[in-house]
């Protein structure tokens, strides 16, 4: 009986002394998730073509004159995207009341791209027609979420007088949507 | 008969230890699990300035001092990823029972794995704190969808 009492106080013993004596460890497993959303954004949210910056640093010095400049633009998107261009004005180079003949293109990573200039106007078949709108599709793939597309933009002086010397300025909005 | 009521006791206590396992020397994961971390916020854009962060509380039972190691069943497990497209990925592991109270910045996912947390004091349950930041990365858009990744909390003691 003694005997037996041993025994079992030894073994209680060792079942006491044996999670303190014992190294160990516990591992969790944490799974973590993030999600990223379709959309599109331009690089640059609003690029200029300066003055100097026209093909051969180019201005127009003389009746019916061309002058060409080429805006290259980069869309980030990871969706197919729709590019709509529209001005706040008319798209039409202006200095006070002169104007400039002024056409657009758009190329690149577009599915349907312009092989000639439109002219600046919101007719049918002119670069901000409305009805049917001008647009521009931009294909997607996944992986490829960098478009590249050029605004090319042509100015042409009149034919049958001087226009006034100065900076014509306008505006083109491209829109991307989706 | 002393002698028995003090045996019988001492079998009792030796018992209660070993069905414990905690009751001396150990450390548990406790609070919800499996444990998951969704960050609440997508990302919607392009850049650092697109980054999103969450974080999720793991209270860690113990009665030892206890040090934590960041480990992940494969390679790559760290990195946000979705069908091949990833995520700038970063942690950070807090919680005042750690040592200094664990990182005051964010650590980049590789450099985490090699981390490793002191818990230095006993008296559970100890609040630990794991947060995860996503950043779309730059010059592109990444790939609509959900992304995933997971590290691995060990408590060594």
């Amino acid at each position: 009986m003694r005997r037996k009492w041993m025994v079992l106080t030894a073994v209680a013993v060792v079942l006491m002394l044996a999670p303190t004596a014992s190294a160990g460890e516990a591992a969790a497993s944490v799974t973590i998730t993030a999600a990223v959303d379709s959309f599109a954004e331009w690089a640059v949210a609003a690029p200029a073509i300066a003055a100097d910056a026209w093909d051969d640093d180019a201005t127009i010095t003389s009746v019916d004159q061309a002058i060409t400049a080429t805006l290259a633009l980069t869309l980030y998107a990871n969706v197919a995207t729709t590019l709509t261009p529209s001005s706040t004005g008319t798209g039409i180079l202006t200095y006070g009341t002169e104007t400039l003949s002024t056409s657009y293109m758009i190329t690149g990573d577009v599915t349907d791209f312009d092989t000639g200039y439109l002219a600046a106007g919101t007719a049918s078949g002119q670069f901000f027609a409305t009805s049917p709108a001008n647009t521009y599709t931009v294909a997607h793939t996944p992986g490829d979420g960098s478009h590249a597309i050029n605004l090319l933009v042509k100015a042409v002086s009149p034919a049958d007088r001087a226009p006034d010397a100065g900076d014509y300025i306008c505006n083109v909005t491209l829109t991307a949507s989706w | 008969m002393r002698h028995d009521i003090v045996r019988i006791a001492v079998v009792v206590a030796g018992l209660i230890c070993a069905a414990g396992g905690l009751a001396l020397g150990g450390a548990n994961w406790s609070g919800q699990q499996p444990y998951t971390l969704a960050v609440p916020e997508h990302i919607t854009g392009t850049g650092a300035e697109q980054a999103r962060s969450g974080s999720l509380d793991m209270p860690l039972d113990h009665d030892t001092p206890c040090t934590i190691t960041v480990s992940v069943a494969k390679a790559g497990d760290e990195v946000l990823a979705s069908a091949g497209d990833t995520l700038v990925t970063s942690y950070k592991l807090t919680g005042a029972a750690l040592q200094n109270g664990g990182d005051g910045d964010w650590v980049d996912s590789s450099t985490f794995l090699t981390r490793n947390y002191s818990v230095p004091e006993t008296g559970p349950p100890d609040g630990i704190t794991i947060w995860v930041r996503a950043a779309a990365g730059s010059g592109r858009a990444n790939n609509a969808g959900t992304y995933s990744a997971s590290v691995i909390l060990t408590a060594s003691w």
